[in-house]
């Protein structure tokens, strides 16, 4: 029996709280509320929308001076926001909703709001006057069940796993697709065991009268702590071998012999029991023993007895795969850590034990999605807007100066779905995991923090026609809004899941964008498009002259790699670009290590590619300009020459750093068709090239969240080769992806740390990965040819 | 079966008997348990040659029913004139805390045991952690034995010697609203804090006075029939140890057995927490206080979240949501009496082991789950508390059984470990 109802003292008060625009983002654009009020804390979910600014690129033909005109429009971008806030903030809460959702059409009004958890029937009128709506009560575990199944489903980095010893999290990929079944078990004031099989198929199996509220009920009585987290403060600090009698209390110094664990537990509390000798009080009695061992005691025999009962339903009904929730969990990692402990000590290893980032929003999401059913995740996917999300969700403490914890999940522009061709069984995207390598997220939180100055610079920059003070305000409020969450996330490196590059990278992207910057790098893309068009035609006849096939091969990729120099993510790009050491492609040319071709089985993909082996080629660009144009466009060229072959050409959705965009990638192509007629033949008549957007904001690539469409594409096409170009895609994320189809990873790597770095990865990972590092002066580079053996 | 003599296999019948005296010993956590076969039909040439130490013994033992200030012999478990390993006589259930363990010996030295030198079978932890101290002291032939493969023995060997009166359960009738028929139990003075009747055994025919306005407990609305049981009948079950901590057995057949689980919230829990939160000094205090305690003044019921039955997963509002879930808010904590706590502690933990046996049962296919170890003792409300539990979380479809001898088998086990062993060493 449970509830996700926490606790407080019966006595209810409120407090009054200053409410701002930074707690209910958007709440004006707001349409329909699902609510949770548990006794402390309160959970409001509600959809909405936001407009930001984007770029739309057209054709110029009249304007000599640029190849395409870039200009600003608005878009809106539909959002679920959830909030957390302690229960007594609920009326200023409600009177702040009152007052921003005047603008609510009345129709709309009459069905938009539900509420669930144990303290909504007690608030249910303060809702329905104050509101004016009516308000309509969910039953409690089917909305968790419901918000649950939405989380695994749209939230990467929402399951996690916890350290025994370090108490660090570890992050688990979930198989969005094969979410099914698991075993949720809530643990309020008691415990609920689910059994989820599918969105509408859930049973409570069973559960426990010992929960969160046993912990809390005896905690009061056993110690002076006055709420429920001083209980787990006291826990946190106790030594329960004082009080609890164990094993080897009872087999004395010979319990090693059989083989017994050292701290195993025979009776809890059992050393508290006194002889009949002793005649003191029952208080004195209690004040032989530390409080903190006996909360400690207490709350690991809560902990052993769900994971023991959990195990056994998991048992019974063929289940490996234990969900905890409720708010005993609440971010309290010395409970994750003895409930983690409990399962794999009674599973022998064999079940997960798993818990959620926003565990705490289960209730309101369900909620909410009773009244949002066209929310439906066959249509639709979501991302994190980490700019709008708070970081301190997975802290425990409430945070005074801020008491509102939010976060927001803004749509996807597709439905994204895994690459078809993902070996996707192990598949994490990123090669480092900052949560763990401590000395990798001191480099790159301080590298970031180092860099933010271009970016705002940058800003400024793309703005400069209207370069008054409110663009220089903004641009310092976003780098004060980035350098923030940098802050944040030194002291919770978990808050947004796994830690990696491409999160860094990401929010700094969402950043720029709640500060309305877009594309800021669309300028200086659409100067080198136009300068790399006007040294393509050269390029193309330069190879053409070469008559030895291998020696064409070797300058095909040699300037596809070169490309990859011209890089904005890459502060040595920045520098040597500014001393003019990039000006020429054959600069770029010089400046990558070589030795490419000297790869174990480069020799197998040249011979696969002299002889149209491969159906269609998916190729995942990167850069804008150079890149494009001068290193994948004449190696895309040489393959469309033989017509058997079709190349799909894949750009990301939205603008990242200098990375080409869908919309710039088909400007480009159109201008470069005029140059060749390959091109322009496979463009427009056998359609042998293809262009797809590939549903990435990110100059790193998840390849378990791509459009839908390129998705139904590599599979129509029978795609053989898939191509990931650039150190965020083929380095940072998916260098070890493993593919059902040959792959080959190409990148310029352009930071020393990370050559150096990944020379450590690469040599305990994978021995046959040779290639050389650091030459003198020289880009390193990666070149990695897999084939795929069915 | 016919012969009392059962216990010995036939192939071995034929070896020598081992000499008096006959002991068995199980040391646990919190209780030491001794059983001893007094015998009756010692020959002249016997007596000569038991001498004064074992007849001093044998005289102390059975002419006391209190050693010390906290030995004792549980006279109602003796069984009379049985025949154990061709010799006739009664069987002793003694027991005392393992922390005067020390006191024992002592007590040992000081009426000379030491000087005889026999054999002991002694199996539970203290059987290792006193080996030193017991074989120092005292001139025994320690043999330690492994306590789960005589607590399976134990049963088995109990179940024969006692036959039909070994093995009960309870049968549970919905209790009609007016006067209990007179040969069943009721036990609405469990649930009436007005009544301050004690409880001493397992089977009380008290009606108390039934001025209860607690309408929540189920055991209130039903007769408790204990029913004999035949052990026979019985495999596959749950074997569920309830003494310090718990164990939980499937036994297959005496020789086909597992531990598939246990919990650390046992007997010492009980004892450990009615000392923390009542300020008692003894289990058999422990236990009157939560015969007279009320338990819903301490936990809360699903209807205290859901004003009322949380219909949708079939809880009716009066079944307990949270053990020990009031006790967060000072007003009901300071309400609630060292009654209520007592009780609240009882029914957290029966509950608990309850849960966890069923699901035990359920993982192996086994309708019948039986409850033994010192916890048990004196204590009919367990008993019913498990009884019940054991019904309405199965349905019906399990059954919960109980033996007369709860806490004695893993002693029991090694008695007869010793007449079946050392006729093997002797013979060696």
């Amino acid at each position: 029996m449970s509830s996700n109802e926490e606790i407080k003292d019966e006595k209810s008060y409120t407090e009054s709280i200053e409410l701002t625009q930074e707690a209910f983002k958007h709440l004006e654009n707001a349409s329909r509320i699902g609510i949770d009020i548990g006794g402390s804390l309160a959970k409001i979910a509600y959809s909405s929308s936001y407009e930001y600014k984007t770029a739309l690129f057209s054709d110029t033909e009249n304007n000599s001076n640029s190849i395409y005109s870039v200009n600003e429009i608005k878009k809106t971008i539909p959002t679920l926001n959830f909030i957390k806030f302690e229960t007594k903030y609920i009326d200023s809460a409600v009177d702040y909703i009152k007052r921003n959702l005047s603008s609510l059409e009345e129709p709309e009004r009459a069905k938009s709001i539900r509420a669930t958890g144990g303290g909504s029937h007690k608030y249910k009128e303060l809702l329905s006057q104050k509101l004016d709506l009516e308000v309509k009560k969910e039953d409690e575990m089917s909305c968790l069940i419901m918000g649950c199944n939405f989380l695994l489903r749209h939230v990467p980095n929402e399951v996690f796993t916890i350290d025994y010893d370090t108490l660090e999290y570890e992050f688990k990929p979930v198989q969005t697709g094969n979410i099914f079944p698991y075993l949720l078990v809530n643990i309020g004031s008691g415990v609920s065991i689910l059994k989820v099989e599918s969105d509408d198929n859930f049973q409570r199996v069973g559960g426990s009268t010992i929960g969160g509220a046993t912990l809390w009920g005896l905690g009061s009585l056993l110690t002076d702590a006055k709420n429920f987290d001083e209980i787990i403060e006291l826990a946190e600090k106790g030594d329960n071998r004082n009080v609890d009698m164990l094993v080897k209390d009872i087999y004395g110094g010979s319990y090693d012999l059989l083989g017994l664990n050292d701290d195993l537990i025979a009776s809890s509390l059992g050393k508290t029991t006194r002889s009949s000798h002793e005649s003191v009080s029952r208080e004195e009695y209690l004040k032989k023993f530390k409080q903190e061992d006996l909360a400690r005691s207490v709350l690991i025999m809560i902990c052993y007895d769900i994971s023991q009962i959990a195990t056994l339903h998991a048992r019974i009904h063929n289940i490996d795969r234990i969900y905890f929730g409720g708010y005993f969990i609440h971010n309290c990692r010395v409970n994750m850590k003895f409930l983690k402990h409990g399962i794999s000590y009674w599973s022998q290893g064999k079940m997960e034990c798993l818990f959620l980032r926003h565990e705490g929003y289960l209730g309101a999401i369900g909620a909410f999605l009773k009244i949002s059913q066209e929310l439906d995740h066959t249509k639709y996917s979501w991302f994190e807007n980490y700019a709008h999300s708070s970081t301190q969700s997975i802290s425990r403490k409430r945070n005074d100066s801020n008491p509102f914890d939010c976060f927001e999940l803004n749509q996807e522009d597709h439905k994204l779905v895994t690459c078809p061709l993902l070996d996707h069984e192990s598949y994490i995207p990123d090669l480092v995991d900052l949560t763990k390598d401590e000395e990798a997220r001191s480099y790159w939180l301080s590298c970031f923090e180092r860099t933010i100055e271009t970016y705002e610079k940058q800003c400024i920059k793309s703005y400069l026609e209207d370069n008054d003070e409110q663009t220089l305000r903004r641009a310092s409020d976003f780098k004060k809004s980035y350098l923030n969450k940098l802050n944040e996330l030194k002291e919770s490196p978990f808050a947004f899941g796994r830690l990696t590059v491409r999160s860094l990278l990401d929010l700094r992207e969402h950043c720029m964008a709640e500060f309305q910057f877009f594309d800021v790098y669309s300028n200086e893309k659409r100067d080198e498009n136009k300068h790399g068009l006007e040294l393509l035609g050269n390029r193309l006849d330069y190879i053409e002259n070469i008559n030895d096939l291998n020696e064409k091969w070797k300058e095909l990729f040699r300037g596809f790699l070169a490309g990859n120099v011209y890089d904005y993510g890459a502060q040595s790009f920045i520098e040597k670009q500014k001393m003019g050491h990039l000006e020429k492609f054959t600069q770029a040319l010089n400046s990558i290590d070589d030795s490419f071709h000297t790869m174990e089985n480069y020799t197998d993909l040249i011979d696969k590619l002299k002889f149209n082996q491969y159906k269609c080629i998916c190729i995942f660009v990167d850069n804008s300009g150079f890149d494009l144009i001068l290193g994948v466009l004449p190696f895309v060229i040489e393959i469309l020459k033989n017509k058997e072959t079709k190349i799909i050409l894949c750009a990301n959705s939205k603008a990242a750093i200098n990375d080409v965009t869908y919309q710039e990638l088909t400007l480009v192509i159109k201008k470069a068709c005029l140059l060749s007629d390959v091109l322009n033949d496979a463009f427009y008549k056998t359609q042998n090239l293809i262009l797809i957007e590939n549903g990435s904001a990110s100059p790193c690539l998840d390849l378990s969240r791509i459009n839908i469409n390129l998705a139904k594409a590599i599979n129509f096409h029978k795609v053989d080769l898939i191509i990931l170009e650039g150190m965020g895609r083929a380095v940072h994320t998916n260098f070890d992806a493993k593919f059902k189809c040959d792959s080959l990873k190409s990148a310029v790597i352009k930071n020393k740390w990370l050559a150096e770095k990944f020379k450590q990865l690469t040599n305990l990972k994978d021995n046959e990965t040779k290639f050389e590092f650091l030459k003198e002066d020289k880009f390193p580079v990666l070149f990695k040819f897999e084939k795929f053996f069915p | 079966m016919i012969n009392q003599d059962l216990e010995l296999d036939s192939n071995e019948s034929h070896l020598k008997i081992p000499d008096f005296p006959w002991f068995g010993i199980d040391i646990g956590g919190t209780l030491v348990k001794l059983v001893y076969f007094e015998p009756l039909d010692l020959t002249k040439e016997e007596e000569v040659k038991e001498g004064d130490v074992l007849r001093t013994i044998r005289n102390y033992l059975i002419g006391n029913t209190a050693y010390g200030d906290t030995g004792e012999r549980d006279v109602d478990l003796e069984i009379k004139s049985i025949q154990i390993g061709d010799r006739l006589g009664n069987l002793h259930f003694i027991r005392f805390p393992t922390n005067q363990m020390e006191n024992f010996i002592d007590l040992c030295v000081k009426r000379k045991f030491h000087e005889l030198c026999f054999q002991v079978y002694a199996t539970g932890g203290g059987a290792f952690k006193f080996e030193s101290i017991v074989t120092e002291n005292l001139n025994l032939n320690w043999s330690k034995c492994d306590e789960l493969d005589m607590l399976i023995q134990g049963v088995e060997f109990l179940n024969q010697i006692n036959k039909e009166n070994e093995c009960y359960y309870f049968k549970i009738e919905p209790k009609k609203t007016d006067k209990s028929p007179s040969n069943s139990v009721s036990f609405d003075s469990f649930l009436s804090s007005s009544c301050s009747d004690s409880l001493s055994s397992s089977v009380c025919s008290s009606s108390g006075s039934s001025n209860s306005e607690y309408t929540t407990c189920p055991l209130q609305k039903s007769n408790f029939i204990k029913q004999n049981h035949t052990f026979m009948n019985t495999y596959p079950y749950i074997l569920v140890n309830i003494g310090s901590g718990v164990s939980v057995l499937l036994v297959k057949s005496e020789k086909d057995y597992k531990r598939v689980s246990g919990t650390s919230i046992g007997g010492g829990t009980f004892l450990g927490l009615c000392c923390l939160l009542t300020g008692c000094k003894t289990y058999e205090e422990a236990i009157d206080l939560a015969t007279r305690g009320d338990s819903t003044k301490v936990d809360k019921l699903v209807r205290d979240i859901y004003g009322g039955d949380y219909s949708k997963f079939g809880l009716p509002g009066d079944i307990v949501a949270s053990s020990f879930g009031n006790m967060n808010i000072d007003e009901k904590r300071d309400e609630a009496t060292r009654e209520d706590l007592a009780r609240a502690t009882l029914q957290t933990i029966l509950n608990n082991v309850g849960l966890i046996a069923r699901d035990c049962a359920r993982n192996y296919n086994c309708e019948r789950v039986m409850f033994v170890g010192s916890f048990l003792r004196l204590n009919g409300l367990s008993k019913h508390l498990l009884a019940y539990a054991t019904d309405y979380w199965s349905k019906g479809c399990m059954k919960a059984l109980f033996l007369e001898h709860e806490g004695y088998f893993g002693a029991v086990g090694c008695l007869k470990n010793f007449i079946n062993r050392s006729v093997i060493d002797d013979s060696l």
